[in-house]
């Protein structure tokens, strides 16, 4: 019920509307709750609604955590009872950068106090 | 970026699902539920259940708006929807809702009642415009993530006189439920991985009573599996420090203060009921929206009168129990028998967001399979 679905808004029309295109599929949904979305922003549309507009810094930086955690787990992937896990070699070798457009940072694995 | 994929890389979900290995200690239990239904949805359609540490089981709680509308409502709803002059308007997953005697609005409506499906409360006023003859009700369903855009319906239906445009209110809040969820006595509940959705209208702010009260941490998540995975590794590190805060996983949609808007608007149109039914927990007080004076010409429960019947849960059925998180929907004799999700006994297996649907559209049939 409480679905939220991203979409991005492409104009803003009156009468608290704007066009919003989601996954290639334009429709028309009121931005009343979302007065500062601009054309370009990214929305979260529920029953009609563009309910927040989604922040992509924030996005980034938990992207960002994600790219650590893999940098970390690929560190830790010597150990043995960990490769099956992770998986091949080739998938795990794939870029882990590629995740965000930030790189992974270093030392990410200062973020596991317990492993 | 488009927001979905990028939080789907199996990658990621690995090297989380190692992170929640070392953060559990052999052999201990950790219980967390999950509130809202579109995280049970998340978990069992990603396979995230198989990912997590034998140690953690969730547990589903009674985020699913679908899932605790009590039958007597749905009865209410469809005395509504048959009267001649009405053309009852729903979102499309409260159609097969059963009330008393299994009758459901998709039955009503085969039978000849005019009950149209919409997406939006919007498209419900739009109908009443057109077919101006027409008494159109909507039936006004969801947490506070839908009550906003029912309130600005309403208000849109004032400023724009439409007269033949009413709103069956059922509109639940998520904090007197949680409440009442961990006020009962055999709920164990170890953390709670807080509904996304909800809140990016109320904020975080409203949580932090299951802190100060309970101290149980909770972590408010997004939909897609690494943010489950996660929420699930931030509520392992606050109970392995000790610690119960509200954590926000979601920051890219959810804000501590919730959306101003949308708040303002649901103030404006509604009044907190004095208690409200809750299909599985019983009244609940102060936990239901009913619409405010101002806006009483739009009220259908003002304009009609429906039945008010309270109607007993099916005994076989054990939605109150998984609700609750007392059982798993495998226990319950009914499911996947007389209970399905083409002919459902239960709410929980009516929306594909309730703990049932989630447990039989995805395999979870028996213990060893979950």
């Amino acid at each position: 019920m409480c679905l939220g679905i991203p979409g991005q808004l492409v104009e803003r029309l009156d009468d608290g509307l704007a066009r919003v295109d989601v996954s290639g599929v334009r429709r028309v949904v009121s931005v009343a709750f979302t007065p500062e979305a601009q054309a370009g922003d990214w929305v979260l549309i529920h029953v009609g609604f563009a309910l927040a507009r989604i922040d992509e810094e924030e996005a980034r930086a938990t992207l960002d955590l994600l790219a650590e955690a893999i940098a970390a787990e690929l560190a830790d992937a010597s150990e043995p009872s960990n490769r099956v896990l992770l998986g091949e070699e080739e998938e795990r070798g794939a870029g882990v950068a590629s995740l965000s457009r930030s790189p992974a940072r270093p030392g990410g694995s200062e973020r596991r106090p317990g492993a | 970026m488009r927001f979905v994929d990028e939080f789907r890389d199996g990658r990621a979900a690995r090297a989380l699902a190692a992170e929640l290995r070392s953060l559990v200690e052999p052999g201990e239990r950790v219980k967390l539920m999950e509130v809202c239904g579109g995280h049970t949805h998340a978990i069992y359609r990603h396979g995230l259940d198989a990912l997590l540490p034998d140690e953690v089981e969730l547990v589903h709680g009674p985020g699913c708006p679908v899932c605790v509308i009590p039958m007597g409502r749905v009865d209410d709803a469809i005395s509504l929807a048959e009267r001649p002059e009405v053309t009852f308007a729903s979102f499309g997953d409260m159609l097969r809702v059963p009330g008393g005697r299994r009758r459901s609005l998709l039955e009503a409506k085969a039978r000849g009642a005019d009950v149209r499906t919409v997406y939006s409360p919007l498209d419900a006023l739009a109908l009443a415009q057109r077919e101006s003859s027409r008494q159109v009700v909507f039936f006004g369903v969801g947490f506070e993530t839908t009550a906003p855009a029912t309130a600005l319906t309403l208000r849109r239906a004032r400023a724009l006189a439409v007269s033949n445009f009413t709103v069956f209110c059922n509109h639940v809040l998520i904090g007197p439920a949680l409440h009442a969820i961990l006020d009962s006595p055999d709920t164990e509940i170890d953390g709670l991985v807080g509904p996304g959705h909800v809140s990016t209208v109320i904020g975080t702010r409203p949580y932090e009573f299951v802190c100060r009260e309970y101290g149980r941490p909770v972590v408010v998540a997004g939909f897609e599996p690494t943010d489950i995975l996660r929420a699930v590794a931030l509520l392992l590190r606050q109970l392995r420090e000790g610690r119960a805060e509200v954590e926000n996983e979601y920051g890219r949609v959810v804000r501590r203060e919730g959306n101003p808007e949308a708040l303002g608007a649901m103030r404006e149109v509604f009044d907190v009921r004095p208690d409200f039914e809750w299909r599985g927990l019983g009244p609940i007080p102060r936990s239901g929206l009913q619409i405010a004076e101002p806006f009483a010409a739009w009220d259908a429960e003002r304009r009609f009168t429906v039945p008010g019947a309270r109607i007993e849960d099916p005994k076989a059925c054990r939605c109150g129990d998984v609700l609750r998180g007392r059982a798993k929907p495998y226990e319950c004799r009914v499911f996947g028998t007389a209970c399905t999700p083409e002919r459902p006994l239960g709410t929980c297996m009516v929306s594909s967001e309730g703990a049932c649907a989630a447990y039989y559209a995805y395999g979870r049939h028996r213990r060893s399979a979950a």
